[in-house]
Formats: C-alpha cells, structure tokens, sequence
C-alpha cells in the first residue's frame, strides 16, 4: 500500500534501527509540513522508505496550494488529490463563487444569496439585503426628486421643461407618431387684475381652480403645463385641431361656469384660448424646435383671442390637419 | 430498435404520488436512490463495460435534466436568471447545492460545483470521478436554456477526495 514503508529493506546489516529510522522520516514529514523552506529529504537512508518520496511530493502540492489560497490565488490549480487537498478545494470552490456572487452584485442583481458558508453567508445576505434597502430608498427619494423637479408646486401641473419631455415622449410613441394633434395655448383674463382686487391668495386660488378644470377636463392621454404666470399649455395626441377648438371651448364654458367666492365676494374668471395644428412627426422626428414654432403659433392665436374681446377661442377653425399650422396660423 | 418502445420518459412515469402513496408520501432516503442507482450501475458495467455504462448514465442524466427544467424552471430571459432558478430548484429537491464559479459568455464555457451532491457525497475515495449522470444532467440543463450542445465534464469529485463536485462545461465540439 501506498506509504507503507518496507522494514526488511532497511533492517540490513549496519543500517540503523527501526526505531531511528522512523524518527527521521518523522522529522523529514514534520519538516515539509513546517518549515517555510524544508531541505530535500535526500539522505540515502531515506530514499529506501518506500512512498516518503510521493508522501512528500504530496505535502508539498499541500504547502503551494494552501500558500496560494493564504494569496488570494483563486483559480490555482490543484492537480493532487485526497482529503485534505479536497477540504482546501471545497474552499476554494466557495471563494470562487462568492466571487460570482459578487459579480452579479456589481452587474445590479442584489436578489443573490449565498447558502451554507455559516455566518459568512447571514453577513453576506445581510449586506445585500442593506444594499437592496438602501438602493430602494435612494430610488425613492430619486422619484420624489423627479416629481418635485417636473411639477409646479402651486398648481401640481408639469413644469415646462417636463411638459416637453412629455410631449416629446407622446409625439414619438407609436400610437401618436403618424397622426395630428393639437397644442392649446390658454391664459387666464384679467389676472393682475384679480390679483390687484383680491390678492395674490385669491390669485393662487383661481390658479389652483383653473389647473384642477383642465386636468379633469382632459383626456387621460392629454397633457398640460403651467406655461407661466397664468399661462397654461395644453398637448392633444391623435386629434385634429377641430376636435381640440372643441374642447378649449368646453373648458372656457367650464371656467366662466366656475363660482370661487373670496372673502365674500364672488370672483368671475374667464380665460381665452389659442389652438393650433401639429402635423404628424416629418423624417426629422420631435425637435424641440418643431414644439416651439407650433406653440409659437397657438400663442399668436391665443393674442388673437385677447384681442378679438377675450373668453373666446381662435384657431382650429379648419379641420385640416395635415395642414398644420398655417390652418391655424394667425394670418388665418 | 427493433419493436415498439415502451420506456421513453414521460412524466406519466412519476405518477401521480398523492393517491400512489397516501401513507408514505412522497419522500424516501438517499441510501434508496444510492441502491437503485449503483446497483443499475453495476449491471449495466456488467453487461456493457464501464465506459458504456458511464456514457448511458450521461445520456439518463442528460435527459433527466432537460426534463427537469423543462417541467420545473422554463427558459429565461437570461442566463443569470435561468441559473437562479436552477440553483433554487436542486435546493429545494434536495439534489445538491449548485455553485457557478465562472461563466465565460463569449466562450461559453461554464466552472460549476455541486455539493452535497446526490449521487456521491460521502462515498468512499475510488480514485476516480463518478458523477457522470451528473455530467449529462448539467449538459441537458444547460442546453436547455442556451440550445447549444454542451459536453461537460468532472473534475473534481467526493469519490477524488475532493468535497465539492466541480465541474467544467463547454460547447460540445471544444476542449472541456
């Protein structure tokens, strides 16, 4: 058998006894196991034990796998095998895979676990479940900032520039892309006014009134901003600008309609309104220049409409929509 | 083959182990699965030699795991998701603790270990790797997501004194 030594070979005449020689293959064994730099066991006695030679051979493949390990060396390749060997490269198996584990942590995938490695692996998963919440709350605060930046705190409407990016995300989709719709441009009669009677809370107020008409007068599809001091802008996927002139007239009925009463005194409001045309999206796609020329020509409308007497609606009195905006045009 | 086969797997086979075994359920011991496993093993290197035998337990193994996932996991949008799913389900069936150590995507070659494996955790040391139904299991689940041939192969083994089966899967066709 394998490390078995054979007494008969060394108990010829003159050889030492048993006894010793066994005390220095012990030594040689004990040597190789603890000694950073063991000497070769090339004493002519020891080269009659038979099997010391691969006995060492397999402490030393023990001492360079084990030292590559204590280095972090991870892919080394232990070609001996047995036991302990066996134990050191189930270790090392375990570190390998920590090491993907860790990879996909890094890759974004925080719903890895590791299992049986004992405490190391509650410690593991107690860090990623750490990192998961902190990575949750830090979306959620992220979202919270998001809406903040996009919403006007008064009216809770998109700002302008989220109103762009809204519109630039409705006029691309698929649904929208190859089809007209509409810009309604509106503005509130009278504001400074109703600011210089009543103040500027029953101002905020009628703000505040006027932005909840439009959200619920609109369509779920539909957007609108607060363009600017009491200005409000309005986006109408998929219709044509005869459809919209239809529905800024309704939302002029419903804000004549609406009774705010401040300080008991009743507060008539109105509001003008100025449509125009937007062609499907040309080769160039959304531009935010396309935007601006378009809301451009919904503003000069919506002049018009202060002009022509305001709580009134100007544009959109041509139902063609393919011809954009010089249906709606002010020279229209 | 001559005649009408009357084995090809389905899950028909498994039955339906509720009404089958109302007192006993649906657990039994290693040492059962050991038993029909090795004494399979011992006739079939019996009557075919021991490299056929090996190679008619990769082809079992092979099968059985495409059926496996086919049955229990589904393909996945990715691969990481896929091996979740599979690391979760040998977990659950108590069929080893499945580990990846490496995935090369552009080579597709695959450094995998298994504990606690099912088919030699705790044999005695034999001087050689014995897991080839493990081989072809690998090979067919990873198939099975990928839809590429894989040859895998054991490098380590408990039977090699090792304590984790490890394994190493590439395209069938390329070095393992």
């Amino acid at each position: 058998m394998k490390g078995e030594f054979r007494s008969e070979s060394v108990e010829r005449e003159g050889s030492p006894p048993s006894a010793e020689l066994a005390g220095r293959v012990v030594r040689a064994v004990e040597e190789a196991l603890k000694l950073p730099h063991p000497a070769p066991a090339d004493e002519a006695l020891l080269r009659d034990v038979e099997g010391l030679d691969s006995l060492l051979e397999e402490i030393a493949a023990l001492r360079e796998f084990s030292l590559a390990m204590a280095r972090g060396e991870l892919d080394y390749g232990a070609r001996h095998r047995g036991v302990v060997i066996g134990a050191l490269k189930g270790l090392q198996a375990n570190l390998r895979h920590l090491t993907w584990q860790a990879q996909r942590i890094a890759s974004g995938d925080l719903d890895v676990r590791v299992n049986f490695l004992g405490q190391f692996s509650e410690a593991f998963n107690s860090m990623t479940d750490q990192l998961k919440g902190t990575l949750r709350e830090k979306d959620r605060l992220a979202a919270r900032y998001k809406d903040l930046s996009d919403h006007d705190p008064l009216t809770g409407l998109y700002n302008r520039s989220a109103f762009q990016e809204e519109a630039a995300r409705l006029l691309t989709d698929e649904l929208f892309r190859e089809r007209s719709s509409a810009l309604i441009m509106s503005d509130i009669d009278h504001f400074k006014r109703i600011n210089d009677s009543f103040g500027h809370q029953c101002g905020d107020e009628v703000l505040r009134r006027v932005s909840g008409l439009y959200r619920v007068g609109l369509r779920q599809e539909d957007i609108v901003c607060r363009y600017g001091g009491e200005e409000f802008l309005i986006l109408a996927p998929g219709i044509s600008a005869g459809v919209a002139r239809g529905i800024a007239q309704r939302l002029g009925d419903a804000v004549r309609e609406m009774r705010i009463v401040w300080e008991g005194s009743p507060v008539a409001v109105t509001a003008s309104f100025g449509v125009c045309a937007l062609p499907p999206l040309g080769q160039d796609g959304f531009t935010l220049r396309f935007l601006r020329e378009h809301v451009q020509i919904a503003d000069l409308n919506l002049y018009r409409a202060k002009h022509g007497g305001r709580d009134q609606v100007v544009g959109g009195d041509c139902d063609d929509a393919d011809a954009g905006a010089e249906c709606c045009g002010p020279e229209n | 083959m001559a005649g009408e086969r009357q084995y090809e797997f389905s899950w028909d086979f498994i039955g339906d182990i509720a009404q089958g075994r109302p007192n006993l359920g649906n657990m039994t011991r290693i040492e059962v699965y050991r038993l029909f496993q090795y004494t399979l093993r011992d006739v079939l290197e019996q009557s075919y030699g021991t490299e056929e035998a090996d190679r008619l337990l990769y082809r079992a193994g092979f099968l059985a795991g495409t059926e496996l996932c086919k049955k229990f996991v589904g393909r996945c949008e990715s691969l990481e998701e896929f091996v979740k799913k599979v690391e979760a389900l040998l977990i659950d069936l108590k069929i080893g603790v499945l580990r990846i150590e490496e995935m090369q995507r552009d080579t597709a070659r695959f450094v995998l270990t298994v504990a606690e494996d099912l088919d030699c955790s705790g044999l005695p040391e034999a001087g050689h790797a014995v897991c080839n139904y493990d081989e072809g299991f690998i090979a067919g689940v990873l198939e099975f997501q990928t839809g590429r041939p894989f040859r895998v192969r054991e490098v380590d083994c408990w039977c090699t004194g090792d304590r984790t089966c490890r394994f190493e899967a590439a395209l069938a066709g390329e070095t393992v």
